[in-house]
């Protein structure tokens, strides 16, 4: 349905939709073909790892939770063998199969590197075991801290218990004594990664990866009456600058500055595009919507709504009542006072603040099918917005005696990326990192409810003429048909993760068919709608965009009333409302 | 997003002429490589070892969190967060009580 038309106005090179639909769009438009490869990947991810559970899973399962309960019923905080319990449970994940170990080694992306950028692809023996040995005295010193922090907590816990978890002064120590037992726990666990370096060429992996994905979207491309072998030999091209992108963000300094591959897909292809030029044989593969609705599908089967209660009613109303009202505000704003001059530019920047940053302006910029600019400028904004607050906020939170769960509940809710919240709230503490997590999580839920109405409103209102009515079947024709994939993947996902109860789906669905499948396969495709972005795209568009700084405006304005409103929100609902929640977590 | 503004191509080919008859865009390549290359490798750390960013970038490098990632999914302590917060609330200290 989406054509450009060839006139010659202004609005020459603006895709109109015709309403028309015919059988053959099923196997003719990429909107579909975005369904049908996302739903394959899926459907093989199923397959795979329902097929594959973790041994005794259900046994296994069993023992944990009765060892929870007893533990729950018996002492005011959590035991240490409430903690050990948990941890059992943690281990269940069907991506532990060989199978699912055998996928992750050979969708790996480049691996992380410091100085010598060699090491994202090959790391020989040598090397290897330099790492190793190099980590291994942390391991021990990291163990035998464990060990220390653990008896203390034993000893601690073992007091309170004699004095039958009466004695406040006795539980205190206790909570104390196992949260350092915990916190030496995570560092035991990092410093036992960095030990285990073993030696890899992932290079043998990648070409595989590129064959495979190569003629994965071709097929498509082909039915849809093109170029197979053009595509393939373009698709090369863009495959390795995602792969650079990728080398870029593993880059440790990279990773502390909070920069991923997005960022540098965009970057190199902009670059590439805007200096020697993109190659005329690889436009053909320069193919941003396919990717990135084929990835878009991919990330709704990541979105479960069961999420939404993981810490009860407060994070509802941080994440789900805050964010909306941030989202609509801004808007609003960004149309009546700062007048943005696009619609589509506005959307994106405000889903973009006020949801959860990258994945959200990608949802909502297809949704509402936004310029490439537009979008490459929303990330832009997002990414240097996310260091300085990744940085700033733990130290602002620090400095005024906040207390940890309403700084977590606060960061969780203004900090844009999910991986510099993680960062942030575990600067903070355990208790921070959790809350901030879960409130990002459960933000991250809304980007498909958002991508929807957003689709919905631009088809019944933005693009049509004021006070024309649409019928029904019009807006129907008009609708981006990828969201649906992306809202079914959500919802079918969502209710296999329900059926099975929470512990099994996270085994079988969160650590199965979602991160062996679904994860690996989405990080690439928006990777390479990224990189496509920048081949496409040049600066002088870019700047246009910018043009009086308004949208750099509209940000710091939205982000300013996202933190004032999301404190207000999280210190009522967790310190007034619910604090039987807090004193929980 | 359906729309394309700009014909890709077309820029494309422009800029593919001028390449074959110039040196500037191969110059300014080279150029957007360095500033890259003293971003990634003298910038970067510089800025990196200010006091106000120092325990920041060192606590990420102790905890191996990949601090540049998006969706949740892809962030390990997202997970732990998750089961640990489910099973605070179906399985809460003091039930009993």
């Amino acid at each position: 349905m989406a054509e450009t038309n060839g006139s010659s106005n202004p609005n020459d090179q603006i895709v109109v939709d015709r309403a028309s639909a015919k059988i053959s769009d099923l196997w003719k438009k990429e909107d579909y073909w975005a369904i049908w490869l996302g739903f394959f990947i899926l459907l093989v991810g199923i397959i795979i790892y329902f097929n594959n559970p973790p041994a005794d899973l259900q046994k296994k399962i069993g023992d944990a939770n009765a060892i929870l309960a007893a533990e729950s019923a018996k002492a005011p905080f959590k035991t240490i063998a409430w903690y050990k319990a948990v941890d059992a449970k943690k281990k269940l994940k069907a991506t532990d199969s060989a199978i699912g170990k055998k996928i992750k080694s050979f969708t790996n992306k480049p691996h992380g590197w410091s100085s010598n950028p060699i090491q994202a692809f090959i790391m020989g023996e040598e090397t290897a075991g330099a790492k190793k040995a190099a980590a291994t005295p942390k391991f021990d010193a990291a163990k035998a801290t464990e060990a220390e922090a653990l008896a203390a907590a034993k000893t601690a816990e073992q007091a309170a218990a004699q004095a039958g978890f009466t004695n406040e002064s006795l539980n205190a120590s206790a909570i104390k004594a196992i949260d350092d037992w915990r916190s030496a726990h995570k560092k035991t666990s990092s410093a036992k990664k960095k030990a285990g370096a073993k030696p890899y060429n992932q290079i043998p992996s990648l070409i595989g990866l590129m064959i495979v994905m190569a003629v994965f979207f071709g097929i498509g491309w082909k039915v849809m009456g093109h170029n197979f072998a053009k595509f393939v030999k373009g698709f090369t091209f863009v495959f390795l600058i995602a792969v650079l992108a990728y080398v870029a963000s593993s880059q440790g300094t990279m990773k502390q500055w909070g920069i991923g591959y997005a960022a540098w897909a965009i970057l190199f292809g902009l670059i590439i595009s805007n200096t020697v030029g993109t190659p005329k044989w690889v436009m053909e593969a320069v193919q941003t919507e396919y990717y990135i609705k084929t990835g878009l599908v991919l990330l709704g089967a990541e979105i479960l709504f069961g999420k939404i209660l993981s810490i009860g009613v407060p994070g509802i109303f941080v994440a789900w009542v805050v964010t909306p009202i941030v989202l609509v505000s801004t808007y609003l704003f960004g149309q009546k006072i700062i007048k943005v001059p696009s619609k589509t530019l506005n959307i994106t920047v405000s889903a973009d603040m006020s949801v959860c940053g990258v994945s959200a302006a990608i949802a909502t910029a297809s949704a509402c099918r936004a310029k490439k600019e537009e979008l490459t400028l929303a990330v832009g904004l997002s990414m240097v917005f996310t260091s300085i607050m990744m940085v700033a906020m733990p130290a602002f939170i620090k400095a005024v005696g906040m207390p940890e769960i309403l700084g977590g509940a606060w960061m969780g809710g203004t900090i844009d990326a999910t991986g510099a919240v993680a960062a942030a709230g575990a600067f903070l503490g355990d208790r921070a990192l959790y809350v901030a997590a879960t409130i990002k999580m459960i933000q991250n839920v809304l980007i498909g409810v958002i991508a929807f109405f957003v689709a919905v409103y631009w088809t019944v209102r933005v693009d049509n003429v004021p006070g024309q009515k649409v019928p029904v079947t019009e807006i129907w024709l008009r609708f981006p048909k990828f969201v649906l994939g992306f809202i079914g993947a959500s919802i079918i996902f969502s209710l296999l993760y329900q059926s099975m109860g929470g512990d099994a789906g996270y085994a079988l669905v969160d650590h199965g068919a979602i991160r062996g499948m679904s994860r690996i396969f989405r990080g690439w495709f928006f990777c390479l709608a990224f990189v496509s972005i920048g081949l496409a795209t040049n600066f002088r568009e870019l700047k246009e965009q910018f043009s009086g700084g308004k949208p750099l405006i509209l940000y710091v304005c939205g982000q300013s009333f996202n933190l004032l409103l999301t404190l207000l929100m999280a210190y009522i609902m967790f310190y007034k409302v619910f604090p039987e929640i807090t004193a929980r977590i | 997003m359906a729309i394309s503004i700009c014909n890709p191509s077309d820029v494309c080919d422009v800029k593919a002429a001028g390449a074959g008859r110039s040196l500037k865009p191969v110059s300014q390549l080279v150029a957007c490589i360095l500033i890259i290359l003293f971003f990634m490798f003298y910038a970067g750390p510089k800025i990196g070892q200010l006091s106000w960013f120092k325990p920041m970038a060192d606590f990420i490098e102790e905890r191996d969190i990949k601090a540049n990632m998006y969706f949740y999914t892809e962030v390990e302590e997202f997970s732990e967060a998750s089961i640990n917060l489910e099973n605070t609330m179906a399985y809460p200290p003091g039930a009993a009580r």
